[in-house]
């Protein structure tokens, strides 16, 4: 399969701290890759660094061919959900799509705002102005912006945080028909059970590095588990140690 | 200038909804106006004299309070990383944001306008051609220069001190020039001179935008 993302060598420093140690990874177009790690093990940074938000202290990223950071086109197939919903108070549902429908240069903005809040299912609060908006609302029309300009890698930093039952197996059903669409997905969590959900590969990650990668047909969910607790908590690496 | 106007739109729309920054420049500017022109011996020409001091440095203040509002909406859910993730040039956010700034500074001063007439006893009308180049070319100014600064500052602690230490020194072409140049329209002084410094104005705008543009792009990364 053709190499969709490819980062090389990857370094992120604050100052003294080092939040990204030389991170090698391959994603080939139409996997999703799953990364784990305990809070502070760079998944957060990492994304940001894949999303063009970041600017790695050393090494690169590859999107399609192209230079991130470099290339505004490889920012147009990339969509990001963060930690933060990145949406305004002042507007409403509707209003926050419009405007990064604009923003995105999405063909037609309006059609595709209504069409992105029938399938959040926010239709009926797309008039309210978002700062009423429950957590899990806030969210739901977060993975809206994100999917607004139907990226082709789709990178999600706790996606299903904020999200009642229902609306996590929806939005879990609908990123796997993304990825069957052959779109890329990048999600990292804590939750393990996401794992099965969605990822083709798994990656696990600490204190900036990648102590694990592998295959969810290889690493059952149960022995991502074991797996997980055996290298992040009593700190033993796999065989698959990068 | 795509991405450039949807930002300027979704500023002045934000603004209309709240009217937070327009309301809050024109209180705060009339109170200092005010202020000042109580501060001094009643009768004596000093008001007068310092009147176009006085409004830029209302001005100057007020511009600051506003920069400071226009990047804490951006602050907010983390809306600012929305603007840098668009597939376009960094330099139309940058664009963007200097637009709605500007427009929303210069809407609060046709409000003031002709209340600092009132209070300084001049007639609002006179000069005013001359008066509005010199207002709406230091804005330019002042404002190519603040959204960078805004933008370096928008994460950091203490950013309602940092933003005026940074700012003001760096403005102060745009402070002589633009008090000049309202002081030549309001006393009726001579043209060319008020062209000359609106000449000087003009062409320290073009260096602001120009190294603002440059600039910008580079100062945002993480």
């Amino acid at each position: 399969m053709e190499t969709f993302l490819r980062a090389e060598g990857l370094v992120k420093r604050y100052g003294h701290i080092h939040a990204l140690r030389g991170i090698d990874l391959q994603v080939d177009r139409g996997d999703s890759l799953v990364l784990l790690g305990p809070n502070g093990a760079g998944k957060s940074t990492l994304l940001g660094v894949l999303a063009g938000r970041v600017r790695p202290t050393e090494g690169q990223v590859v999107l399609q061919g192209e230079i991130l950071g470099k290339s505004a086109t490889a920012r147009s197939l990339t969509g990001y959900l963060a930690h933060s919903s990145l949406l305004y108070q002042g507007l409403t549902a509707r209003e926050n799509l419009l405007f990064y429908g604009k923003l995105f240069g999405v063909e037609d903005p309006a059609e595709r705002s209504d069409e992105m809040l029938h399938f959040m299912g926010l239709w009926e609060r797309r008039d309210d102005r978002i700062g009423g908006f429950s957590r899990g609302m806030e969210q739901r029309l977060s993975i809206a912006r994100c999917l607004l300009h139907d990226p082709q890698l789709i990178l999600l930093d706790e996606p299903f945080s904020g999200l009642d039952y229902q609306s996590s197996r929806a939005f879990a059903h609908a990123l796997r028909q993304l990825r069957d669409g052959h779109r890329t997905l990048v999600v990292a969590t804590h939750d393990i059970a996401a794992v099965e959900d969605l990822g083709d590969r798994v990656t696990i990650m600490d204190r900036g590095r990648i102590l694990h990668q592998g295959t969810v047909s290889a690493d059952s969910p149960g022995s991502i588990m074991d797996l997980y607790t055996r290298i992040v908590f009593e700190g033993k690496q796999s065989g698959g140690v990068k | 200038m795509r991405a450039a106007y949807a930002i300027f739109r979704k500023d002045l729309l934000l603004e209309l909804r709240g009217k937070e920054i327009v309301v809050t420049l024109t209180v705060f500017s009339f109170l200092v106006l005010t202020v000042f022109s109580f501060s001094t011996v009643p009768g004596s020409p000093a008001p007068k004299e310092m009147a176009p001091g006085i409004l830029w440095i209302t001005f100057l203040f007020a511009g600051i309070l506003g920069l400071g509002r226009a990047f804490d909406r951006e602050r907010e859910n983390g809306c600012f990383t929305g603007l840098l993730l668009a597939p376009c040039d960094r330099m139309q956010v940058y664009w963007g944001k200097c637009l709605s700034t500007l427009t929303l500074l210069l809407v609060f001063q046709a409000i003031l306008w002709p209340i600092f007439g009132v209070l300084y006893g001049y007639s609002p009308v006179s000069g005013i051609g001359t008066a509005w180049a010199g207002i709406i070319l230091g804005d330019i100014g002042f404002v190519a220069l603040g959204v960078v600064l805004s933008a370096v500052t928008i994460h950091a602690r203490g950013r309602e001190i940092i933003l005026p230490l940074l700012l003001l020194p760096l403005c102060l072409p745009v402070l002589v020039g633009g008090v000049r140049v309202i002081t030549l329209a309001l006393d009726g002084g001579s043209t060319a001179e008020a062209l000359t410094w609106i000449g000087r104005l003009a062409a320290f705008d073009v260096i602001f935008l120009v190294l603002g543009s440059v600039l910008f792009p580079l100062v945002v990364e993480e």
